[in-house]
């Protein structure tokens, strides 16, 4: 939550898998754990955060899904965020970040 | 440089003006409050609703502009006058075939009904311009929409012909693509952000009028021409606190920029400082030399500070917009890593820390020039320096910098190998793509900076192996011998190397291994350069910078080498892993896109009153349309239920055609299931799964891994869900998807290795395996053995000739999982190196630029003198990499050609085989066009096993693959110069390329025909699926051209080295023996080596070098006879001179002293005894005057004899007979002989020679004289002279004439026969020795020999021999 409301990707990739999938507005890619790193800190500076809620955490199998709504300041409309952490061995491990234009 | 010098005054003050600015932004930013960007944000509104409307006024005057002008074409009037119904007039299809229209542009032109006539671009439906009343009337803007994938912006112009409209034009802008998926090759396109990029606000554009005009003030309407809105665009209204923010992060660009210069500023200062201190600097100074260190400490600092500054400050990426051409460059999507916090963090920034690196490594090298010893190596270790310290702390304290120094360049090498790995594993880029000649930018960019690094590191190390020889000799002891010195640095060298490559990985072992050697590379170069003249700026030649280049090229692919060794490693972990647990990317992203489409068919077509069949429809459709069904081995299965989860309806592909099946008894089950994941998941995205386990395990035993998707509509009809499954058709081995590469995301190992096999193992039998053949049905018992253990196996197989990377890793009890790609061969590695090389030969190329500055600036270009070597290995290096390149730009070119003409012989079979197939479908003489009405495309594209589209009238009407063409990326209607090709110009088969964004593949088309021969029906063959294989042959075939070329050009340069030695040495030899020659040195001989021209050449100047030799010792001896000569007739002329007035004082005296004793004895009459004793002494008188006459006579005949031989030739040559002249010589000594002591044998014949007859006769009595004086007085004289003629010779061609006599005295003893022709030499006591040096000189000088052969005790020989003349023959 703190990553997306001050827009510090640190809260976000600690800890991290060693390759993450991102997907922002359609350009998805597979990243290494560095890499993913930065592409979502610049993202955050280019759409820098205005606001951010949490609509809902939800676990399935080993897995913890984390989907939120993100206001930022490079439009009106928000986007919707869904991040999926894995379980490692003492905590949740980011596995997968998607942000989407796409309304419930 | 003074400190106060004006200069300096004026670099203070720059540096003062940029500080100050600096400190004043960041208080502007600091004390920046709200209140004083209040109303900004209206200014800025302002300020783009004015750009963006001046855009799109732009925008639309230009496709106007373009429509208009089009509009009164002549071809397209002519055409469209000249139209029949039905017809496309051909004029207007050729003419549109050849316009160039940019790839978001199109144009169109319309009969005026209005029916497409003719096309070149994109397709886009028909938009609302035609339904109004204007049409035709005027000139029209609209918008056009394929769904929600594409919008346009389109200008109608309505063509006139004598005032009525008889078609109209269209030209159609892209302004919006959203394609389903993005990746390298497809890319969403929006207008808004193309517009936005450059504004201070952020816009959306909406293409369509707004419902609501909610704020007036952020909203801008795009009009057509006639004020009705079109388009909307919203102006995101900033937040007082973004406004703040925005406004301070203006502010911080430019204090970014002010602090980036001063920075900057300060580093240039430091560096001019350090450069003259460097200038100043001598080798033998170590005060000059410690300044020099000292400035150059603070560069290092500086270019540190400096780079972290520009990372702190976001330098330079804050100042890139997103539409800049650099922003790529700073896009971290591509590459980004943590090391160095941010060193890397992006291309742009791996580039700058390069570039600074280089500079770093550029500046240490030139202090390390300085610290190179100013004496030989044997006379530093004798004369090394000593400093006014203690020894002991000066011991120490060198003795550690040096071990520090030579850490810190091991360490550098080990963090600039691990950068390099990195660059790899932090990088979506695929650097090792075979597709072209060159890499892409990005990709070269890379290289360059990793290049760049990895110099200035080789720079640096080479600068420290100097410092750190000097410091080590500066302060050696100098009781300690050097050998132990030598010893230290090998065994601490040696164990660092031990140590670092056994700490790691035999497999991670190339890394440490390429830094050891690039580390005593550099101490190697160290050793070479010791003795450089002029600082090294002579190396920076094309002889010595190409071969570096190769070598830095050799040592940076090694080092990438071990970071894609270790992401192909990785990611086969990952895909095996993903396969283990059923997710196969492919399939997963596949089923995405089914459920999708299920969802955006029934939403739009579904109502609450819809019918079964009208459901069976669309649900089959749907279902067809997808990427996977029809043409996979896959079986997909489609239920819809309702709101309560109640399946309604089935549908499945058991065969080739979807139907509605039976509902089963699992489908509630599953979708209860796949409900609860839906709604944690946040119910957004479609959920898409393999099948739970614990499902499967209920279901069937044995049963495949099946994928299930699900989502929910929202349609107003009764079905709520829609749910998808699919499994292999094929329950133990799987041919793999043929999603196309062009579909998935980036970076996922499928999109990587389209070769990769993937298998599950059960009890080690093969279950399921995806992708080529993994190879054995049964995993191999050592293989089972040793995947027992925890840790996963890599291994290297081989089958079938080809070597693969093996891994195996046991993903539960029973199962394993193997992943299986092919390893990289050898010419796959050349051709990668050669891509790397061509990135560093720029580099090389600016190195040498720089160098041939430095040198000319330092007046040593244009080169005094160039070595012949040099030219030699210019020339080869010219002509081979002239060559390679001619042969690699034609060899592309061949390649290509030869794939295309391959590509297309496939298709064309293809395409033949398909025709066929429908011909045996046809009935007796039907048309196989009509054939195809009633023929299941879909079900003969699956037989085919290809992808099959059809096109009627130049529009498409089946697919195989309708989702494409839903999705805006296949174009629904045939090319323009296709439609061209087949429909006008009645071929019957072609080509064209296509491409869904920046995916290019081709496609063929088969005219169909009717009984006229006219084109009625076109099938066409893409080769979107096999687009990656043919792609990867074609790149292997170029990577063995390039390969091979990469050898050409090292076997050139080593040849062109080896030849110019080979040249260039015997010419070197020679020359050091033409100076040798000059010097008088004539001993020396050069070796003959080789068998050509320069071996003649070597051979010729050693014949040379003994015909000078000889002449030399000619020269000396005439010399010495010319100074004999002189001498004699000095001698000769002082004796004679008293000796006649001596002779005749005597006989004077004589003749005096016998007048008076005549006198005295005619007087006295008597002897008396006192005459007695006038008596005695006149006898004794008159035999001591006659001794006296007598050897003044001799001395006047030896002073004769020496003016004899002193005087200058007089001789005069006349042919004369040598028997002649001979027979007067015998006649003249029987004379003085004994009788019979001189017997003669004359040659029958003449024997003329050119001479001087009483020179030849003097010799020949000369001989005689000499053979009668040689004969004892008890031995019975017998002298024997003959002549004859000698046969022609070489150097005699006419022949010789020759003379010889005979004694039999006593000989010549050994130690006498080298001084025989001597002039002052003689046996005899009373000889003048003249004799025979007289003879000697006068036959030489006829270009005669005289020769002996003598016996000691027997007798001599004398030979002469004079060359017969002409007259004679």
């Amino acid at each position: 939550m703190q990553a997306f409301e001050e827009g510090m990707p640190e809260a976000l990739f600690t800890p991290a898998a060693d390759r993450i999938d991102v997907s922002l507005l359609g350009s998805r890619s597979y990243y290494s754990q560095s890499q993913a790193f930065y592409v979502m800190r610049d993202y955050f500076r280019h759409h820098a955060p205005r606001s951010f809620s949490v609509d809902r955490t939800a676990h399935a199998d080993a897995s913890l899904f984390v989907m939120g709504t993100y206001h930022h300041a490079q439009a009106d409309a928000p986007v919707y965020v869904m991040v999926r952490f894995d379980e490692g061995s003492t905590t949740w491990v980011l596995h997968e970040v998607r942000i989407e234009t796409a309304s419930p | 440089m003074p400190i106060f010098s004006s200069r300096s005054l004026l670099y203070w003050i720059v540096a003062g003006i940029l500080g100050s600015s600096a400190i004043v932004l960041v208080g502007m930013q600091e004390r920046l409050t709200s209140s004083e960007v209040a109303g900004r944000d209206t200014e800025q509104i302002a300020e783009v609703r004015t750009a963006v409307s001046t855009q799109y006024q732009a925008l639309r005057t230009d496709l106007i502009t373009r429509a208009e002008m089009l509009a009164r074409d002549s071809t397209i009037i002519q055409s469209l006058d000249a139209l029949r119904p039905g017809d496309r007039p051909r004029r207007l299809v050729d003419h549109l075939a050849q316009l160039n229209v940019h790839p978001r542009r199109a144009v169109e032109v319309y009969a005026p009904t209005p029916r497409l006539l003719g096309w070149t671009g994109f397709s886009m439906p028909l938009d609302q311009a035609p339904d109004q009343e204007a049409f035709l009337q005027d000139t029209q803007v609209a918008v056009a929409r394929r769904g929600d994938v594409q919008t346009a912006l389109v200008a109608w112009a309505p063509v006139r012909l004598d005032g009525r409209a008889i078609g109209a034009v269209r030209v159609m802008q892209q302004v919006y693509v959203d394609p389903p998926v993005q990746n390298r090759f497809i890319q969403a396109y929006r207008l808004s952000a193309e517009w936005g990029a450059p504004l201070p606000l952020p816009i959306s554009i909406t293409w369509e009028p707004p419902r609501t005009l909610a704020d007036s003030a952020t909203t801008l309407l795009l009009n057509d021409l006639h004020g009705a809105p079109l388009a909307h665009v919203r102006v995101v209204r900033p937040q007082p606190e973004q406004l703040l923010r925005m406004e301070r992060e203006r502010i911080g660009n430019v204090q970014g920029a002010a602090v980036g210069l001063l920075l900057v500023w300060l580093l240039g200062g430091l560096a001019y400082r350090f450069y003259h201190a460097w200038r100043r600097a001598c080798r033998s100074d170590l005060r000059s030399l410690a300044t020099a260190t000292g400035w150059m400490f603070g560069v290092a600092v500086g270019i540190v500070m400096l780079r972290y500054s520009a990372i702190g400050l976001d330098l330079p990426a804050r100042w890139m917009h997103a539409g800049s051409a650099a922003a790529p460059l700073f896009d971290p999507a591509h590459l980004a890593s943590g090391i160095g916090r941010g060193l890397m963090r992006s291309i742009g920034d791996l580039l700058i820390t390069g570039c600074l690196g280089a500079l770093l490594g550029g500046g240490l090298f030139m202090l390390g020039l300085r610290y190179r010893l100013p004496v030989p190596w044997r006379d530093a270790w004798t004369h090394r320096y000593t400093l006014p310290l203690s020894r002991r702390w000066v011991v120490l304290g060198t003795t550690i910098a040096s071990i520090v120094l030579v850490t810190l360049g091991l360490g550098s090498s080990l963090a600039v190998a691990h950068v390099v790995e990195h660059a790899v594993l932090d990088s979506t880029l695929n650097f090792f793509a075979r597709t072209g000649l060159l890499p892409n930018l990005l990709v070269f960019t890379v290289f360059s900076s990793l290049a760049l690094l990895l110099a200035g590191l080789f720079a640096s190390l080479v600068a420290l192996w100097w410092i750190a020889t000097r410091l080590v000799l500066l302060a050696w002891p100098a009781a300690y011998p050097p050998t132990i010195l030598g010893l230290i640095t090998l065994g601490s060298g040696g164990l660092a190397a031990v140590l670092l490559i056994i700490g790691f990985h035999p497999a991670d072992a190339v890394a440490p291994t390429v830094s050891i050697l690039l580390f005593l590379g550099a101490g190697g170069v160290a050793f070479v350069g010791r003795t450089w003249p002029h600082n090294g700026r002579s190396q920076l030649t094309i002889q010595r910078l190409l071969p570096a280049a190769i070598i830095l090229a050799t040592a940076l692919y090694a080092l990438l080498y071990v970071g894609m060794d270790a992401q192909r490693r990785s990611r086969m972990a990952e895909a095996a892993q993903s396969f283990a647990e059923g997710r196969n990317p492919r399939l997963l992203f596949a089923l995405q896109q089914i459920v999708e489409g299920v969802r955006t068919d029934l939403d739009r077509w579904q109502t609450p009153s819809i019918t079964a069949d009208s459901l069976d429809a669309i649900a089959t459709d749907a279902l067809r349309g997808s990427l996977l069904t029809s043409l996979s081995p896959y079986e997909s299965r489609l239920v819809l239920l309702d709101s309560l989860g109640t399946p309604q309806a089935q549908y499945a592909t058991p065969g080739v055609r979807p139907r509605r099946v039976q509902q089963m008894p699992e489908d509630e089950r599953i979708f209860r299931r796949m409900q609860t994941l839906y709604t944690l998941r946040g119910g957004t995205e479609p959920v898409v799964t393999p099948l739970p386990d614990d499902i499967r395990r209920d279901l069937r035993s044995g049963s495949a891994v099946e994928y299930v998707g699900l989502q929910r509509l929202r349609g107003p009809g009764p079905l709520h869900w829609a749910m998808v499954r699919i499994e292999p058709r094929a329950g133990i081995v799987g041919s793999g998807s043929d999603i196309p590469r062009v579909f998935l995301p980036d970076g996922s190992y499928s999109d990587l290795y389209a070769d990769l096999s993937l298998a599950v193992f059960t009890d080690g039998i093969l279950r399921r395996s995806q992708g080529p053949d993994v190879g054995v049905g049964r995993l191999p018992d050592d293989v089972r053995s040793r995947t027992t253990q925890a840790a996963p196996v890599w291994t290297r197989t081989t089958d079938r000739g080809a070597t693969y990377l093996t891994y195996y890793a046991r993903s539960s009890d029973n199962r394993v999982v193997v992943a299986r790609l092919p390893t990289i061969m050898p010419f796959d590695h050349l051709y990668y190196l050669f891509r790397i090389t061509v990135a560093v030969l720029v580099l090389a190329t600016l190195a040498y630029l720089v160098g041939a500055l430095m040198r000319y600036r330092a007046g040593l270009l244009p080169a005094p003198r160039v070595r012949f070597r040099d030219k030699v290995l210019n020339a080869f290096l010219g002509v081979g990499v002239a060559a390679a390149l001619a042969v690699g730009v034609l060899g592309v070119h061949v390649v290509e050609a030869e794939g295309d003409r391959g590509v297309e012989s496939q298709l064309a079979d293809a395409l033949a085989r398909i025709e066929e197939a429908l011909a045996l479908q046809a009935r007796s003489g039907e048309r196989i066009f009509r054939v195809v009405d009633r023929t299941d495309m879909n079900a003969l594209a699956v037989r085919m096993g290809t992808d099959l589209d059809v096109y009627e009238d130049g529009l498409l009407t089946e697919t195989s693959r309708p989702r494409l063409v839903r999705d805006g990326l296949v174009e629904p209607r045939l090319p323009m110069e296709v439609y061209q090709a087949l429909h006008l110009e009645n071929r019957r088969f072609t080509t064209a390329r296509r491409s869904i964004g920046s995916f290019t593949y081709r496609v063929g088309y088969r005219a169909l025909t009717d009984a006229e021969g006219r084109t009625r029906v076109v099938v066409a063959v893409p080769t979107l699926s096999e687009q990656e294989q043919l792609e990867e042959e074609q790149a292997r075939t170029l990577a063995y051209l390039f390969g091979a070329l990469l050898m050409l050009v090292v076997v050139v340069m080593g040849t062109a080295s080896l030849v110019a030695s080979a040249i260039a040495q015997p010419i070197a030899q020679l020359r050091e023996g033409l100076e040798a020659v000059g010097e008088g040195r004539f001993a020396r001989i050069l070796p003959v080596t080789t068998r050509d021209e320069i071996g003649e050449l070597v051979q010729t100047f050693n014949e040379m070098r003994a015909q000078l030799a000889q002449q030399r010792r000619k020269l000396a001896q005439q010399e010495r006879e010319l100074a004999w000569r002189e001498m004699a007739r000095q001698v000769a002329h002082e004796i004679k001179n008293p000796l006649t007035p001596m002779k005749l004082s005597i006989q004077h005296l004589k003749r005096a002293f016998q007048r008076r004793g005549e006198a005295t004895a005619n007087a006295s009459g008597s002897t008396s005894p006192q005459d007695a004793d006038d008596s005695q002494f006149a006898e004794l008188f008159t035999r001591i005057t006659d001794t006296l006459i007598d050897q003044i006579n001799t001395l006047t005949r030896i002073a004769n004899e020496f003016s004899s031989f002193a005087r200058l030739p007089t001789r005069v040559l006349e042919p004369l007979d040598v028997n002649e002249v001979s027979r007067e010589a015998v006649q003249l000594m029987r004379e003085e002989a004994p009788s019979n002591a001189i017997t003669a044998n004359w040659h029958e014949a003449p024997l003329v020679v050119e001479a001087d007859r009483e020179e030849l006769r003097r010799v020949c009595i000369n001989l005689l004289k000499n053979a009668l004086q040689a004969i004892p007085d008890d031995r019975t004289p017998n002298i024997h002279v003959a002549t004859m003629k000698q046969a022609p010779t070489a150097s005699h061609p006419q022949g010789c004439a020759e003379l010889t006599v005979r004694d039999n005295g006593t000989g010549i003893s050994t130690d006498e026969r080298d001084k025989i022709f001597q002039p002052n030499f003689s046996t005899k006591t009373s000889g003048t020795g003249l004799g025979l040096a007289i003879a000697h000189k006068t036959i030489t000088e006829l270009e005669g020999s005289i020769t002996f052969t003598t016996t000691e005790g027997v007798g001599t020989t004398f030979r002469i021999r004079l060359p017969l003349t002409q007259h004679e023959s």
